[in-house]
């Protein structure tokens, strides 16, 4: 039953213009996850801590409803992350456009995402942030760096931000709101 | 893995190096460090720390980082103690010194502070190093765009604020349980917020499509995207696509044809009422026209609990009548009003329950999470404090709402109520 009501409550949503979406935000430690999320929730600024675990916050956003799940980035609880793919819609990865030196790590991380099965052809949605930082790279620059041109079969999208200002931020759910538009 | 965690247990209890307290506010037992500095410090200041970006500061965790024998070097040779005595004993402290009572980013910002980092870096790889004036222009601001310049504020009020959304879920009666969170149970607070937050985000929206695409952010430029939107192909599992449902206006027109296109129209029709009735305001004048469509429509979820029927009435106090009771009308001609298993108002009730999980430790010790899996560490460490005693558990996500939410986020909030177990169970490779 429940997986019933679940299926027709999801065609309904879709139906009555409204959508629920789920989105698991990953990325390295310190790349601004939690700061992100809360962002978009509070339009402020919070004193964030280590997430050890993670936070759940829903965002409305041009008539979807995004579900977020933020969990902790530190590399021992990276594991975890696995256990949060199960139907999702979309993923956010986040990056730290100013640590130069963790560039690879992020890459690597991203790729083992990439490659789980549950993750198939969900698009992915990177938030290239810190760019406020004097020596943050370009986007594009990071895209080449992670590898994101060479990815197929995945809409993917990468925005440069600044969680702290909130620049960015929309920009990248209005694309992750048309690109979930056209997958239906 | 983990070959450094012995190593760094050790270096933490050095009470010579003064390791055993947060270098920054003295909090007890830190179990975090910042590599420049080679210092200990709490979970609260490794948040603070964190935001300084890696240029300043760069945080590690003891127990959940992986850490490189090159950042293990720095850690042998520092220590919250020689620290403290080169801030302290730095002259002159008008030159970039450090004074009691700065805060975390004015301290690490000071010129002592990059001189201890120099040191330290010069100290690893065996040169000499000696102090240096700061240079003219030094501790003026960095010319930030002042679109960075974000008000802060802690979490702990932040999530205050979030109360009246983050709370409607465990004590509501059943029929609106585990309704979506922001709009069936719109309070004026929360549809505020989301109107200044779109309102805000918007602005900012302008603002930066105005900005030059020339220039990086940080000099003003604009923050650009860009990715690649591949012919989507149809997905097995994206069969119940938004393409194959009957529209609104379809239904407006054609009704018997629409339905023939979906298969339960009517509860549809229902449901999506109740969708537009959450997401619009109050309209009284519509009051007494939407109570008797609510109540047809209540007569349908009679077989799924008669409660439905009260909490559409008291719900459904909205504009809908012109959106939606017309369409629920024609239907039910086409239909013939026959009773529908399932529909109905109860049917609402599935989805995303699971808004407010909030997955971090009710203590900010992170290390005692690590008890099971992390006996020698644990026993350690913890012996005879109390307060390392109990394993805490995590503030477990929407079961409160859990039993009443059939909905889309049952699966995975199943697993994130479990997580516990998986810390447990999950293979810590050291």
């Amino acid at each position: 039953m429940g997986a019933y009501v679940s299926s027709l409550l999801d065609s309904l949503s879709a139906f009555a213009g409204q959508k629920e979406v789920r989105i698991v935000m990953l990325g390295l430690d310190a790349a601004g996850k939690t700061t992100i999320v809360y962002k978009l929730k509070l339009g402020e600024i919070v004193t964030t801590i280590p997430t050890i675990g993670f936070n759940v916050e829903t965002v409305e956003y041009k008539k979807i409803q995004f579900t977020m799940w933020d969990v902790g980035g530190q590399h021992r609880i990276r594991p975890l992350w696995r256990h949060y793919f199960q139907n999702v819609q979309a993923v956010i990865y986040v990056i730290d456009s100013a640590d130069l030196e963790r560039v690879a790590e992020a890459r690597d991380e991203l790729n083992a995402i990439l490659a789980s099965e549950e993750l198939r052809g969900v698009p992915l949605l990177v938030f290239a942030n810190k760019q406020d930082l004097p020596n943050a790279i370009e986007a594009s620059q990071l895209a080449n760096r992670l590898g994101l041109v060479a990815l197929r079969d995945r809409q993917w999208y990468i925005q440069a931000c600044s969680a702290t200002s909130g620049d960015g931020l929309y920009e990248g759910l209005d694309w992750m709101s048309s690109s979930l538009k056209r997958r239906g | 893995m983990g070959e450094y965690r012995q190593e760094l247990m050790k270096l933490m209890k050095r009470e010579d190096l003064e390791n055993k307290f947060c270098v920054d506010c003295g909090a007890p037992n830190p179990q975090w460090a910042t590599i420049p500095y080679s210092v200990f410090i709490c979970l609260q200041c490794a948040g603070l720390h964190r935001g300084l970006g890696v240029h300043i500061s760069f945080v590690r965790s003891i127990t959940m980082d992986e850490w490189t024998e090159e950042q293990m070097k720095k850690m042998r040779i520092g220590g919250n103690l020689p620290f403290k005595t080169f801030m302290k004993d730095y002259t002159p402290v008008e030159q970039g010194g450090y004074r009691e009572g700065m805060g975390i980013s004015e301290k690490y910002h000071t010129w002592a502070a990059a001189q201890y980092k120099e040191k330290l870096a010069a100290e690893v790889q065996g040169q000499d190093w000696s102090p240096s004036a700061p240079p003219a222009n030094f501790g003026q601001p960095i010319s930030r765009p002042s679109s960075a310049q974000g008000m802060r504020k802690p979490r702990a009020s932040a999530r205050s604020n979030l109360g009246s959304s983050l709370r409607n879920d465990s004590a509501s009666p059943s029929p609106d349980l585990g309704g979506t969170p922001s709009s069936t149970s719109l309070n004026d607070a929360a549809y505020e917020r989301k109107t200044a937050n779109e309102a805000y985000f918007a602005g900012l929206g302008e603002a930066n499509a105005r900005r030059r695409e020339d220039l990086p952010p940080s000099q003003g430029g604009k923050y650009q995207g860009f990715g690649n939107t591949p012919p989507v192909s149809s997905h097995p599992s994206y069969g119940t696509s938004s393409a194959a449902m009957p529209t609104l206006e379809e239904i407006q027109t054609q009704p018997v044809q629409a339905l023939s296109k979906g298969w339960s129209l009517l509860s549809m029709a229902v449901t999506a009422a109740s969708k537009v009735v959450a997401e619009k305001a109050m309209d009284p004048a519509l009051h007494e026209s939407v109570k008797s469509y609510a109540a047809s429509a209540g007569k349908l979820a009679m077989d799924t609990g008669k409660s439905a029927n009260e909490w559409s009435k008291r719900e459904l106090g909205v504009d809908v009548a012109d959106r939606v009771s017309g369409v629920a009308d024609k239907a039910k001609g086409a239909l013939g009003m026959s009773s529908h298993p399932g529909g109905g108002y109860s049917a609402v009730g599935g989805h995303g329950g699971a808004q407010t999980g909030f997955g971090t430790w009710h203590d900010e010790d992170d290390s005692r999470l690590y008890a099971e899996g992390d006996d020698d560490f644990f026993d350690r460490h913890g012996a005879g404090d109390e307060a390392h005693s109990d394993i805490v558990t995590p503030t477990t996500p929407a079961t409160a709402n859990s039993n009443a939410t059939s909905g889309s986020s049952a699966p995975l909030t199943t697993k994130a109520t479990t997580k516990k177990d998986d810390f447990e169970k999950d293979e810590w490779a050291w």
